[in-house]
């Protein structure tokens, strides 16, 4: 479906943990549409907003509703925390390139801090394809861990790892990255993203990162977002040195991008 | 002429209202959202004798109303152009103004005849770029900018725009420079040069340290320079500068401007344009102005009645 702006009413409002925060709004259109690796830009329409939109990949959805979850990190998260139920907010979407399909067999979702919430979709869609999917989630400690609970009744293995060692394994969540042949998808931190990058170099089956940027538009137009291209292809249209996370991404295969 | 008919530097446009270079790109993104046709006129976002990469490190900053950017005006160069987006955005039949970009005024010039043989509608030069031969921003020299202009009059028949640095003390010397070397219209304004610390590195947040200022905070600039140099000068002006709805377009109208763009308010809302086209009638008709060559310098004539002193 194309490219639509919406405005919704928030619906719920639930924290999860220290500064995070899970924000549900009713966008039936959006929910039915919008593809796991795909991400909205949200607008709140309350007063002293910020100029631009915050690029957020959703969480859940359902028939009716369609979540995001964050953390608090600055003046647009902020606004949005501060958001409550009957409160509305202008929603563009749906955004970026969904998910690759992965190779038949195993599949190993990673994510890292408040990289986690947009895997939880995709791990319910590759279940439902029959894929066995193993999940590795990280944080810096057991408080900021995320999805450990939503993930559970998908996941076929579920491994935590925390930067001091107060839940799971004790170091970073890359270094629970499986030797199997699961195609793997990553996101989280760029340290996080770099590990797995230098991990998967030279693996035969395929990696994929979804990264994170700043953004003014979220499709394409501003070129504020861009990544340099590992190997530009102009055959492809990459004239120079730069591809764009919004609409080229925001999932590339690992060996694409120079991070 | 039909009530939103103008002109600007004999260029016929059914409708005042223009997307800004830079915040538009080719149209592609667009053309899936709206019918392109709709526009007054799109000004392609700049294009370079060869592709351009654009600035490494971060490229945006948003401000308390507005943006900081430093692209770097990557583009895929003239070739790209010629080939691929022009044949793809003529279908539309709007008229498209090419803003183009150089490091020296062969380049410029080089452009500028290779989009004038294939028929676009305009040209416009964004002079806000470095020559390369002596570091000098064009747009801030008189005497640069008067060269660049007279060297790309002598190789187009194409109404020929000027888009005006702010960074200057004034519009009027080079408005006047400009229009001397043979503009035809002048875009005003460009980017006001700003910058930003991050408030966790305490470092400069653009990779290119210092960015173009957009968006509604630099409405009022860009309000002035219209003023002055529509109050001033014989020669069209397309108003810029954080313009997002019919309200901020017709106050452009009345100070002095022949037609207007919008730029960044595309970003937040990529409709706004259009959106622009179709509330600019009962916006005309709200204050009276039976078309918008009846709003045109407006501003300047007697006040109205009701009309708050500041």
């Amino acid at each position: 479906m194309s490219l639509g702006r919406w405005s919704v009413p928030v619906v719920g409002r639930t924290a999860h943990g220290p500064g995070v925060v899970e924000l549900e709004v009713e966008a039936p259109a959006l929910a039915a549409s919008i593809r796991p690796g795909q991400f909205v830009m949200l607008f709140p329409e309350t007063p002293g907003a910020p100029y631009l939109g915050r690029p957020m990949s959703y969480f859940r959805r359902s028939e009716e509703t369609m979540s995001v979850l964050f953390r608090v990190v600055g003046a647009g998260t902020r606004h949005l925390a501060a958001l409550v139920r009957g409160d509305r907010l202008s929603a563009l979407g749906p955004l970026g390139q969904p998910f690759p399909d992965p190779e038949p067999g195993e599949v190993c979702l990673v994510g890292g801090g408040v990289g986690v919430p947009p895997l939880y979709d995709w791990a319910r869609t590759l279940r439902e394809q029959g894929h066995g999917v193993t999940v590795l989630l990280g944080a810096r400690s057991a408080d900021q861990l995320l999805g450990e609970a939503a993930f559970s009744p998908i996941a076929a293995q579920l491994l935590v790892a925390t930067d001091d060692g107060s839940r799971g394994h004790h170091g970073p969540v890359t270094s629970l990255l499986p030797a199997s042949t699961a195609t793997v998808y990553a996101c989280g931190p760029s340290a996080m993203l770099k590990a797995v990058q230098e991990w998967a170099r030279g693996r035969a089956a395929p990696a994929y990162l979804t990264l994170e940027a700043r953004m003014a538009c979220g499709f394409g137009a501003c070129l504020g977002c861009t990544v340099a291209a590992a190997n530009p292809d102009p055959a492809k249209g990459d004239y120079g040195r730069y591809v764009r996370v919004c609409t080229d991404g925001p999932t590339f295969a690992a060996g694409a991008v120079l991070l | 002429m039909s009530q939103l008919a103008t002109r600007v530097g004999g260029l016929q446009l059914k409708n005042p209202v223009l997307v800004a270079s830079g915040t538009f790109g080719y149209g592609r993104e667009f053309a899936p959202l709206f019918d392109l046709s709709r526009l007054g006129g799109i000004m392609v976002k700049g294009v370079s004798l060869e592709p351009w990469s654009g600035n490494p490190g971060v490229r945006l900053a948003e401000t308390d109303s507005g943006l900081l950017n430093a692209i770097g005006l990557q583009n895929p160069g003239l070739r790209h152009f010629l080939d691929e987006d022009w044949p793809w955005l003529r279908q539309f039949g709007t008229p498209v103004v090419v803003n183009m970009v150089g490091h020296s005024v062969e380049e410029y010039v080089a452009v500028a005849q290779a989009v004038s043989d294939a028929g676009v509608a305009a040209i416009e030069l964004n002079v806000s770029c470095p020559n390369i031969e002596d570091g000098l921003v064009f747009g801030t020299d008189q005497t640069a900018l008067a060269g660049l202009v007279a060297s790309v009059r002598r190789v187009t028949a194409l109404p020929l725009i000027v888009k005006l640095s702010p960074n200057t003390t004034g519009p009027l010397p080079y408005a006047r420079a400009a229009v001397e070397a043979g503009a035809d219209a002048l875009s005003l304004i460009n980017t006001v040069l700003g910058m930003a610390i991050d408030s966790v590195s305490r470092r400069p947040v653009l990779g290119n340290v210092t960015g173009g200022l957009s968006g509604p905070a630099i409405r009022p600039i860009a309000l002035r320079y219209v003023w002055e140099v529509a109050s001033t000068l014989a020669v069209d002006v397309i108003g810029m500068g954080g313009i997002a709805s019919a309200q901020d377009g017709l106050t452009f109208l009345e100070a002095g401007a022949a037609a207007v763009a919008v730029g960044s308010a595309l970003f937040r809302d990529p409709w706004a344009a259009v959106r622009l086209v179709d509330e600019l009638p009962a916006e005309l008709a709200g204050f009276g102005y039976p078309s918008v060559q009846a709003a045109i310098g407006a501003a300047r004539g007697e006040r109205r009645r009701g009309g708050g002193s500041a």
